[in-house]
């Protein structure tokens, strides 16, 4: 059973990360209404109360983390002490590794107290309203504080060194890299993992990655867009025409999963395409030093960023590029819908077992 | 065959959805009868009912964080596939699931 829990690693990271997202959302529109409105220093004012608000987002973010990841593996008793343990997380610099450890160890160490404690029904109320949460709660407590949480801080120390040493050059790699990952699948696992990285960088305070994420992340349904409606409509279906409207406003509001039906239409086109555009965007951001304190926010996120022309510039780029590569590529003509629905072949054997 | 199943992906926005509709859709084309319950970002929607659940042949859980209500399933053929699985390959997922359960 334990063994189960690391076997499906994945699934129980992508819980918490998906549970963790809104808080960043929230986080994100909160400092840009604070910025908007100005005269943070002022107690009471409304840009001081929603910078407030986008600060407890950048606090939480990693308790609802760890508490999403210990949900998925233990489920109810792993929230509480997962929360904590992420907040303290944050509190050491230990970050992103950190309250992804303290949540499988809480959701561990909860599995193995409802299967090896004695089942008594004296004790069986008192379980999941104190022995739980609280045991779990102080072993996070001491992993986070005294074992994982020094080495931790220190290995994203030396990382954020790393990546303030680099050059020009090698921050543009970097960059494209993380753009390609954060454009490959659109909104999908490899985005998640990429949206990771650049959440750990922002937790250091080093905030490059996050407007490269940012602009590798609108650019794709742009793109799209641009391709589908100016430079070749007639590569495209009515309904991708009509799709690309959306996408319009998919981009504006970072939503990648807006190129998804151009995507799922003619990936072997789209998917290079996509993945090129968003790693020159964000590797651009990187070279050119462009900055923003939020993780997401779209178009309203701009005026929070160091330098909003330069940022829009790469955004554009990015899309431009996106849109060329894939106008160029596409048939003359658009494929009929007979062909586009393939059933593909199982890759692994289907398992059915008896719940 | 009567399958009914809960779509789940990390975002909850899209995949999850379009999961469901291939999966619907393919269940049309079989002539099977297929429900399936969409656990995104906005929290359940089209819910099943304990009728399909009793009258299931099989679950899919197509899904690929982790879902809620699964102890509802209780003692039916249950199949975790990643949520790709059920938009790239609906057709051979639901052919398998009837040969293995045939066995």
């Amino acid at each position: 059973m334990y063994a189960d829990v690391f076997k499906h690693f994945k699934q129980h990271c992508m819980t918490g990360i998906s549970y963790m997202i809104p808080v960043i959302v929230i986080m994100g529109f909160c400092n840009a209404i604070a910025r908007l409105f100005g005269d943070v220093e002022t107690v009471g004012s409304i840009g001081y109360v929603f910078l407030q608000a986008g600060n407890a987002g950048s606090s939480l973010m990693m308790a609802v983390l760890c508490g999403g990841v210990a949900y998925s593996i233990c489920g109810k008793p792993g929230i509480a002490p997962g929360a904590i343990a992420g907040y303290l997380s944050t509190q050491v610099n230990a970050s992103f590794l950190g309250a992804l450890v303290a949540g499988f160890l809480i959701g561990l160490m909860v599995l193995w107290m409802q299967n090896s404690f004695p089942q008594s029904k004296a004790l069986k109320s008192m379980y999941p309203i104190v022995i739980y949460p609280v045991l779990a709660g102080i072993m996070a407590t001491l992993v986070v504080m005294f074992i994982v949480g020094p080495p931790l801080a220190a290995l994203t120390a030396f990382l954020v060194d790393v990546f303030m040493s680099m050059s020009g050059m090698s921050k543009f790699a970097l960059g494209f890299i993380m753009g390609c990952m954060t454009g490959f699948d659109m909104g999908g696992p490899v985005n998640k993992i990429c949206f990771s990285i650049v959440t750990a960088f922002a937790a250091s305070g080093v905030y490059g990655p996050a407007a490269g994420k940012n602009a590798a992340a609108m650019a794709p349904p742009l793109g799209m867009a641009i391709s589908a409606l100016i430079l070749t409509p007639k590569k495209y279906t009515e309904q991708e025409r009509e799709d690309a409207k959306v996408a319009i406003a998919m981009s504006l509001c970072q939503v990648t999963e807006g190129a998804l039906p151009f995507a799922f239409n003619d990936p072997k086109r789209v998917i290079p395409a996509v993945t090129i555009g968003s790693g020159i965007a964000h590797g651009l951001i990187l070279t050119w030093g462009v900055t923003v304190p939020v993780l997401h926010g779209g178009i309203f996120a701009i005026p929070l960023t160091s330098n909003p022309l330069l940022w829009i510039a790469a955004y554009l780029i990015g899309a431009m590029v996106t849109a060329v590569i894939v106008s160029v590529l596409k048939p003359a003509h658009p494929k009929t819908d007979e062909d586009v629905t393939e059933d593909q072949e199982l890759k692994e054997d289907i398992e059915i077992e008896i719940g | 065959m009567n399958i009914i199943g809960i779509t789940s992906c990390t975002c909850g926005i899209a995949h999850t959805y379009m999961a469901r509709e291939k999966l619907i859709e393919t269940g049309k084309k079989l002539g099977w009868s297929v429900k399936i319950e969409t656990q995104g970002s906005g929290g359940i929607e089209y819910p099943l009912t304990a009728e399909d659940i009793q009258n299931a042949d099989c679950v899919i859980l197509a899904t690929d964080v982790a879902v809620s209500g699964t102890e509802r399933f209780k003692g039916k053929p249950v199949v975790k596939v990643p949520v790709s699985v059920a938009i790239k390959s609906p057709e051979h997922l639901l052919k398998q699931i009837e040969q293995k359960l045939n066995k």
